[in-house]
């Protein structure tokens, strides 16, 4: 694993290595990449891991992120949302795919369908980041984050 | 050895059911799946090594919701003594259904189930309306009704043969179970023989037995000598077979000595257990102490046989009023199953002590056990907890009797069963979803529980009874976690449950 210029990639050890670890060569071997994080932000119980599996010998391309609307528009680089009103954040995806909201204001209903929809009340941060991630069912994955304010 | 009797479901804390009845016995614990008393462990064996058999042939746990789904007595045999004449016998100890014949008509209803038993056919039904299931509390299942069928016809012919037909049938969720057995059996003073088939889910069982008792013949007062066979034939055209013999000999007055062996053949394994026992009893003093031995053989379809062999005492002491019972153990475990291969080994022991003593109308009852089982993945390495090494237990039991109304109060203190603690969590990125890190295994343990129960009893006339008994709780049964492992969420045993019964006998 390399880390260069905030990504991480993974360097796929050639044919002869692959045959001395004891893998067959006829289809695609998969790697799991684990990451552990020993503290997380607001975990009782920790370590947490991310695990993410790796097939190497069958190259594939992450999916675009599809059109996202805010209230039914396109968002800009910076999202305004009301304050104390349901702001609808929806996408499109084919069946299979999974779609995730996340934010760090207010709170997200429907966070795991294609329509969510974020509230923000007076006692919540009224400043922070909305993301949307989108998996494939090929293992692909596209994601953006948004810095998100109240008005 | 007997321990349950049918007045034991009228104490404290038993709720009148005779599976929470067992739990008198310290060696005996109910076991929780998913908060809801579900199964029994006996001493430190897993669950799945309990047999539980209806009239010697063997049947599934019946237990639902927390309670019982049998009528009738139930007995508890240890894997010594007379254990060997049942069938494929668990390393653990066997529960002995033995059915019943119901008086009349009874309905049993509380909060939480209900029964009814009609007569004077020898046919008993129940059902339950609603059963308690425990998520992060309890709550009531409206929309499971266990029902329980018992059947049981005898006929004798002569003074010496009876003829008994008998059947059990359970329609549960999701599972649904019955078995039919029908039984000759031939008694005089010297001579018994007992001849049994039954017919069960795609099984095909029998079950021999002859006994023949003569009397002082070479210097003892009795010489007893049985044998039997069983065999089970399934549908998959797959057998197993066993075959026992054993003696009981009374040496002197006040001496006896028990052994045999059974031999069970599955597939191309045969397994053996010997078994022994030595009992003398001290007639001024009114105690005995009795020893026994055996070596049990777990005959399990997939895997090598698990072993247990175990070395018992017991003092048995009987007064006037008083009867009480100390017994010491030793379990020695092999060829545990642990991630598919026969490696794992374990140990336990143990003090067990159960004392009852009548006082004008008083009844008290006193339990308690000292034990430890351990277990390892193999010979050299580390040792565990068992899952069900319980180090502490007592039971106290007071009961007052006047006229019609009888009171109770019973405390009860135990360790809580180990756990496996989860240290942290594995997020999937592809699939979006946590599983988590488990820690050493069986390292926690959960908080000792302790429980008082309250219980009032009112009869009136010989038809119709209620009673009312309250458990007081609030302890911890164990833990669940939040979807991504983030939190550690306590389960919690009900503060008040109320169990309110009416009873009526036509």
């Amino acid at each position: 694993m390399l880390q260069k210029d905030g990504a991480w990639t993974l360097v796929a050890p050639d044919a002869s290595q692959i045959a001395a670890m004891g893998y067959a060569l006829d289809g695609p071997v998969a790697v799991d990449v684990v990451m552990t994080f020993a503290h997380g932000t607001d975990r009782a119980l920790d370590p947490i891991q991310v695990k993410k599996t790796v097939w190497i010998g069958e190259p594939s391309t992450n999916p675009d992120l599809p059109a996202i609307t805010v209230a039914g528009a396109p968002p800009g680089e910076d999202i305004a949302v009301p304050l104390d009103q349901d702001v609808y954040f929806a996408t499109s995806v084919p069946d299979g795919w999974r779609v995730n909201w996340l934010t760090s204001i207010g709170t997200l209903y429907q966070d795991d369908e294609p329509t969510s929809y974020l509230h923000v009340a007076k006692k919540d941060r009224q400043q922070g980041e909305v993301a949307c991630v989108v998996r494939d069912d090929q293992g692909g994955v596209a994601w953006k984050v948004w810095p998100i304010h109240t008005q | 050895v007997r321990i349950a009797h049918a007045d034991d479901s009228a104490l404290p804390g038993t709720f009148s059911d005779p599976a929470h009845a067992l739990e008198l016995d310290p060696a005996i614990e109910l076991v929780p799946v998913a908060g809801v008393p579900s199964a029994f462990a006996i001493r430190d064996a897993d669950p799945s090594r309990v047999k539980l058999y209806f009239d010697g042939f063997e049947v599934p746990a019946l237990v639902y919701g927390g309670r019982a789904l049998w009528f009738g007595q139930l007995s508890h045999v240890r894997t010594f003594g007379d254990g060997m004449d049942l069938g494929y016998a668990g390393t653990a100890g066997l529960e002995v259904v033995t059915d019943r014949r119901p008086e009349g008509f009874e309905l049993d209803a509380t909060p939480m189930d209900s029964s009814l038993v009609a007569g004077p056919y020898p046919t008993g039904v129940r059902g339950a309306f609603f059963t308690p299931a425990m998520q992060r509390e309890l709550t009531l299942d409206t929309s499971s009704h266990p029902i329980n069928v018992q059947e049981r016809l005898d006929w004798k012919p002569s003074a010496h043969w009876t003829l008994t037909a008998s059947a059990l049938a359970l329609v549960t969720t999701p599972q649904d179970f019955a078995r039919i057995i029908a039984k000759a059996a031939y008694d005089t003073r010297a001579n018994n023989a007992v001849l049994a088939a039954s017919i069960s889910d795609h099984t095909y069982d029998t079950r021999a037995e002859v006994s023949h008792e003569l009397r002082d013949v070479g210097g003892l007062s009795s010489l007893a000598v049985r044998a039997g066979e069983t065999t089970t034939i399934r549908d998959d055209n797959t057998f197993d077979g066993g075959a026992w013999a054993g003696v009981a000999a009374i040496l002197a007055k006040s001496a006896m000595f028990t052994g045999g062996v059974r031999a069970d053949v599955f597939d191309r394994q045969v397994s053996l257990s010997p078994r022994a026992a030595l009992g003398a009893m001290f007639g001024a003093t009114r105690v005995s102490l009795s020893a026994a031995a055996s070596r049990i053989a777990q005959v399990d379809r997939d895997v090598t046989p698990e072993r247990a062999t175990e070395v018992v005492a017991r003092v048995t002491r009987k007064r006037r009023n008083l009867y009480a019972t100390y017994d010491a153990y030793y379990i020695d475990r092999s060829r545990i199953v642990v991630d598919g291969k026969a490696t794992g080994v374990g140990t336990a022991y143990g003090v067990e002590a159960r004392a009852q003593k009548l006082v004008g109308p008083w009844t008290v009852y006193v339990a308690g056990s000292l034990a430890r089982a351990t277990r390892a993945d193999r010979l050299t390495a580390a040792d565990h907890a068992a899952d069900h090494d319980v180090p502490l237990r007592v039971d106290v039991i007071a009961s007052w009797v006047s006229g019609d109304w009888r009171l109770g109060a019973r405390l009860q203190g135990r360790s809580g069963l180990p756990y496996t603690p989860v240290t942290g969590a594995v997020y999937d990125a592809d699939t979006d979803s946590y599983s988590p890190l488990d820690g050493k295994l069986d390292a926690g343990r959960a908080p000792w529980r302790r429980q008082l129960d309250l219980r009032v009893d009112h009869r009136w006339g010989t038809h119709l009874r209620a009673y009312l008994d309250v458990a007081l709780d609030g302890g911890v049964l164990g833990y669940t976690y939040s979807y991504d492992y983030s939190q550690r969420l306590e389960v919690r045993a009900p503060i008040v449950l109320p169990w309110l019964g009416i009873v009526g006998n036509l």
